[in-house]
């Protein structure tokens, strides 16, 4: 088997254009989703029907349909209801609202996660709500948010390759283009896998380092304090 | 506001409660003056918590008044917040906030409500640490400290907010029993250094030396209040004597 460096070099600039696309679209699905999910959140928290339904039906509607179908849906089948989208802005329509659905509930269970002394106690001490939500409940839950989070969008980076199918002209794209004209699925497959695995390591070492200086409490090692214990004799009481 | 008023530090006046349809205060007429000691006892369920969470406003009541140091508590009151700087609150689950270190945690509420400068508030966090006798942990985490130890920061952290009075929700009920002395004995200079203090509390040795008033509860309503030599020695209620009767049994 040969391997086509040659093929590779001519084709960069596509590539370059198409990874390019790839992380433009990830940013902003990605970020709009985060504040989907937040809204969402807080909805299903609310505890009144109506806005848990929306919230529920919303994320059931997502969780259970593949995203694959849901662009085909968007793309192919909106248009006989009057709304049509061109390629990238339904693009990043489908992964805002995918990646919604799993915000919302990773974000959920982070809020869930906290205990309610801990806004009492912050309350009890005259703080007032917003400084609660960001001195003591945030920090607190990025614990819980960093590892679902990263692991969340590094799935959402690499379902924009799914895109490819109503002709967003990002990675995978580019490189089916590449493959149909030069006949070389061994070269474009494997650069764009290996494109891919780079973006997404960087993604996932960016996230440690976050976590790493986010969380030095949860690695502070109980063991190492000197605990004393007194016994106390039932006289002396 | 009358002159009672004024030097009075918590008055609660036909204080009814409810949860739904569950009534969890019925009619609590309390009045406790400025450096009065009150312990509050009584069995699960009969509402000692809910009263003094009423008094700092992390709960609500229907019916009735509180007033706190002056001022009246209403279901809509503006600006809760200075209310709550002005009373600290020890709870059962000590509820540090873990991601902060000893002195952080003495040090937020200082520096973000009331913006004092971070310097004065260390200094001010020392002072108090000195005083619950475990400066030297100030550079630890929570979790690195034992229940008793972090029961003493949080009765430090609410100092360091200088409130006019303490409330304490059974600050020793979950700490194994080697430890309660050393919580109780802080509990014990405070009151001695004249500190307006509310406790909801099992421990009947910290009531008899140390409060002016025990309150019994049950059910929602106060069933007997006295000094600490009657209340012990000669209660009235049946009721009175009945948990009495458990609670000093071991």
């Amino acid at each position: 088997m040969s391997f086509d460096f040659q093929l590779i070099y001519e084709s960069w600039p596509l590539f370059v254009k198409g990874i390019a696309v790839t992380i433009f679209i990830s940013l902003i699905s990605i970020s709009v989703s985060f504040f989907i999910g937040v809204a969402v959140a807080l909805m299903r928290l609310t505890e009144k029907r109506i806005p848990v339904l929306i919230a529920v039906s919303y994320i059931e509607l997502i969780r259970n349909t593949p995203f694959l179908i849901q662009v085909y849906i968007a793309f192919f089948v909106l248009p006989a209801v009057g709304i049509r989208m061109e390629a990238m802005t339904a693009g990043i329509v489908c992964l805002a609202v995918y990646g919604g659905a799993y915000f919302a509930e990773n974000i959920r269970g982070a809020i869930l996660a906290i205990p309610r002394g801990q806004e009492e106690a912050a309350k009890a001490l005259g703080l007032s709500y917003w400084k609660i939500q960001r001195k003591v409940i945030f920090p607190q839950m990025l614990g819980y948010l960093i590892p679902t989070t990263t692991n969340l969008t590094l799935s959402l980076i690499k379902d924009t390759a799914i895109l490819s199918v109503i002709t967003v002209p990002e990675l995978t794209y580019m490189a089916q283009v590449m493959i149909g004209e030069a006949f070389a699925p061994v070269e474009g497959f494997t650069v764009i896998a290996l494109m891919y695995w780079g973006l997404n390591s960087i993604v996932a070492a960016a996230a440690r380092k976050w976590e790493y200086h986010s969380c030095r409490h949860l690695r502070v090692n109980a063991d190492s304090s000197e605990k004393v214990v007194v016994a106390v004799l039932p006289e002396t009481r | 506001m009358t002159q009672e008023t004024e030097t009075l530090a918590v008055k609660m006046e036909a204080v009814s409660k409810w949860y739904g349809t569950f009534q969890v205060l019925k009619e609590i007429d309390l009045s406790v003056k400025r450096q009065e000691r009150i312990v509050v006892c009584g069995p699960s369920g009969s509402g000692k918590s809910t009263l003094i969470r009423c008094i700092n406003l992390l709960e609500e009541y229907q019916v009735g008044q509180i007033t706190v140091d002056g001022r009246v508590l209403s279901p809509e009151i503006k600006n809760a917040e200075s209310v709550r700087q002005e009373v600290g609150m020890v709870f059962q689950q000590f509820n540090l906030f873990p991601h902060l270190t000893v002195l952080e945690n003495c040090t937020l509420a200082p520096t973000e409500a009331r913006g004092t400068p971070l310097a004065e508030a260390n200094e001010t966090a020392m002072k108090f640490l000195e005083k619950v006798r475990i400066p030297e942990q100030s550079g630890k985490y929570p979790s690195q400290l034992s229940g008793g130890q972090q029961q003493r920061v949080a009765i430090a952290r609410s100092l360091c907010m200088n409130p006019k009075m303490m409330l304490f929700d059974e600050p020793t009920s979950a700490l194994d029993p080697e430890m309660i002395s050393e919580v109780l004995d802080v509990m014990i200079d405070l009151a001695e250094s004249g500190m307006t203090m509310i406790c909801v509390t099992h421990e009947m040795g910290f009531a008899r030396q140390v409060a002016d008033r025990v309150i019994f509860m049950d059910a929602g309503e106060i069933v007997e209040q006295a000094d600490p030599e009657t209340f012990f020695g000669n209660p009235q209620s049946t009721r009175t004597k009945k948990f009495l009767g458990q609670v000093l049994a071991h």
